[in-house]
């Protein structure tokens, strides 16, 4: 309750909670408010620009593009690809991060050398780069889409936790449970997670942010996801060839990246005060 | 004691790059698709003969360890191959394409650096100012700013509705750089051409803004909190208590420590800034490496791959040699 109540008296996080909140109802809600269907195209109403500019209709809020889609509508499923990537991937490497890295933070000894040693070698690429080869690799499509993502971020979290273990490891508590005579197993998820949760949510939710820049450059340049579902850094991308004659085209999908993007960035820094005090002092 | 320390740290940053290289070599490998059905698929008719004459000359039709051997022992020669689909040594296109993904680079870091240093201090020593407020708050937007949408959106801008800067490319039709370091600023200064020079630089400012977008807003809040913690030392107080102006507090005790953080941030982020630009070079049409990588990606170009995506992981690798070796210039107490 504590939590909530400081929370809800900052203003960066409420900020990006409600427009977090409002991004995922108009991606839950997008079959009843989008006014069209997410390929329908209106041939005679190819190019029309925004409904708040000369020659604009109130048929399409935001315009339509080459081919006659309404941005409006597009932008509210392709709500949903944004949306999903992020969360799915931070959960996934937020998981996989915390659980090596809590294994070689406790253990040390070996195992903790070649996950090391493994995190710094993906630390060497790229990750833009690293995704676009991870990609080629494994073909399209939203999961693997996921799966290529996940293949580097995981190392963050993994670094974090480690690194949180490996203090927390030699605290008085830590000895006391031992000498009660705990598993290794209890003592990690029982004793320390709790403790050291708070820092890994934080970092998960700047990542998300992340995340969703990420899909949205990968599906930019047409690696990311199929060309059949609306994803707003496709629709850019579209939008890309039609700079000299309609401006909307590009403008509208980046500026819903920009507002989700923000509003996480928000959240986060929010978040991280409330959470993680110590991460911020000034 | 500082070199020996220095070297020791290069000596580790080798089986690094070893083990790098091995990853690269079997990555590439993985890539679905035999390269030469897609190198032939571009030609057209060709017969089973040309196909197994062609997976001779590009080693395929050996074993994985001898490709391997054949790969390294050609690195020691400075050999990386050819690649197919330029039909000349990878080393050429590689040689070409790299100082413009350099320069490129090292003008957004320069922007950043330029912006972003002076923001965060001004930040922090006008803490809670109007200004403070706006600068973060713009830096904040700057991070959540995806690269490509701002580079969209900056051609619209100037290029198309203002008419201030070209559209793509780094210089205009008509106009042949010399052929002296493949940096065109660099070429244009040295043979004093003025014209190169201006067309040069038109042609990178809007690439180099919109790459050094992201950093400019981290390095401002890096500075202004490395700063903010630097002036509340004793030693800040003490120095203001011995009646040293203000100006040499700010820039001799606190931007000097306050420094450390920021040159960390810059310098991991200079590998960023030449991995992860295929989407700046795309949007602008910048003739760089990662315009050439992705390129050789889809057509399975392997040597080429090979080649730019190695050089790629040995920048970074450079780039995070270079960050802890300035360490130990700026805080000495910090050991290698």
């Amino acid at each position: 309750m504590a939590f909530w109540r400081r929370l809800l008296a900052n203003p960066s996080a409420v900020v990006g909670l409600v427009v977090i909140l409002l991004y995922v109802l108009a991606a839950v809600f997008a079959p009843q408010i989008a006014p069209y269907g997410p390929r329908e195209m209106v041939l005679t109403d190819r190019l029309m620009p925004p409904a708040f500019v000369e020659g604009g209709s109130r048929a399409h809020l935001l315009g339509t593009d080459q081919l006659g889609q309404d941005i409006f509508s597009r932008i509210l499923y392709g709500a949903r690809v944004s949306l999903l990537v992020g969360l799915i991937s931070v959960a996934i490497s937020l998981a996989v991060g915390t659980v090596l890295g809590c294994i070689a933070g406790y253990w040390r000894g070996w195992v903790d050398r070649i996950l090391s040693r493994i995190a710094d070698l993906l630390m060497g690429f790229p990750y833009l780069l690293f995704t676009i080869f991870a990609m080629a690799i494994i073909g399209p499509g939203f999961g693997n889409l996921i799966i290529a993502l996940c293949f580097k971020a995981w190392v963050e979290f993994f670094r974090l936790a480690r690194g949180e273990m490996m203090a927390e490891g030699t605290k008085e508590y830590v000895e006391a449970a031992r000498a009660l005579g705990r598993g290794p197993v209890a003592i990690i998820a029982g004793e320390v997670l709790p403790n050291i949760i708070h820092s890994l949510l934080v970092l998960g939710t700047l990542r998300m942010g992340y995340m969703i820049i990420m899909e949205a450059s990968l599906s930019f340049l047409g690696l990311g996801i199929p060309p059949s579902i609306p994803a707003w850094g496709s629709m850019v991308s579209a939008g890309r060839d039609q700079m000299l004659n309609a401006w909307w085209v590009a403008t509208m999908p980046g500026l819903a990246i920009v507002g989700l993007v923000l509003a996480i960035n928000l959240f986060g820094e929010g978040l991280r005060d409330v959470l993680d005090p110590r991460m911020r002092r000034w | 004691m500082k070199a020996i320390r220095i070297l020791e740290r290069v000596l580790t940053a080798l089986p690094m790059s070893l083990l790098m290289l091995l990853l690269v070599f079997c990555f590439v490998r993985l890539l679905p698709g035999d390269p030469v059905e897609i190198m032939m698929g571009q030609a057209g008719n060709v017969s089973q003969a040309e196909i197994d004459a062609l997976r001779r000359e590009l080693h395929l039709d050996k074993p994985l360890p001898e490709q391997l051997s054949i790969f390294v022992r050609g690195l020691l020669r400075g050999d990386l191959g050819t690649s197919y689909r330029e039909q000349r040594p990878v080393v050429d296109v590689i040689g070409e394409a790299f100082p413009a993904t350099v320069e490129l680079a090292l003008a957004a870091l320069l922007v950043a650096l330029l912006i972003g240093l002076p923001i965060g201090v001004l930040s922090a020593v006008k803490r809670n100012s109007w200004f403070d407020r706006l600068a973060m708050g713009v830096s904040f937007l700057g991070i959540s700013m995806p690269a490509f949408w701002l580079g969209i959106m900056a051609i619209m801008l100037f290029s198309v509705h203002l008419g201030w800067t070209p559209v793509q490319g780094r210089l205009s039709a008509g106009l042949a750089p010399p052929d002296l370091t493949g940096f065109y600023v660099l070429d244009a200064l040295l043979t004093r051409d003025w014209v190169l020079l201006k067309d040069a630089l038109r042609h990178l400012i809007l690439p180099a803004f919109t790459l050094g977008a992201e950093l400019t807003a981290i390095i401002a809040r890096v500075t202004r909190s490395s700063m903010l913690e630097a002036l509340h030392m004793d030693y800040v107080t003490a120095a203001r208590a011995r009646g040293v102006p203000e100006w040499q507090v700010v820039l001799r005790h606190g931007l000097r420590n306050a420094l450390i953080p920021t040159v960390t941030v810059a310098g991991l982020q200079l590998g960023v800034l030449l991995g992860g630009n295929m989407i700046v070079e795309t949007v602008f049409g910048w003739p760089g490496l990662g315009r050439v990588v992705v390129g050789a990606i889809f057509a399975r170009d392997y040597a080429l791959v090979q080649g730019a995506v190695m050089l790629y992981a040995l920048t970074f690798l450079l780039g995070n040699l270079l960050v802890d070796i300035l360490y130990t210039y700026l805080n000495p107490k910090l050991e290698l």
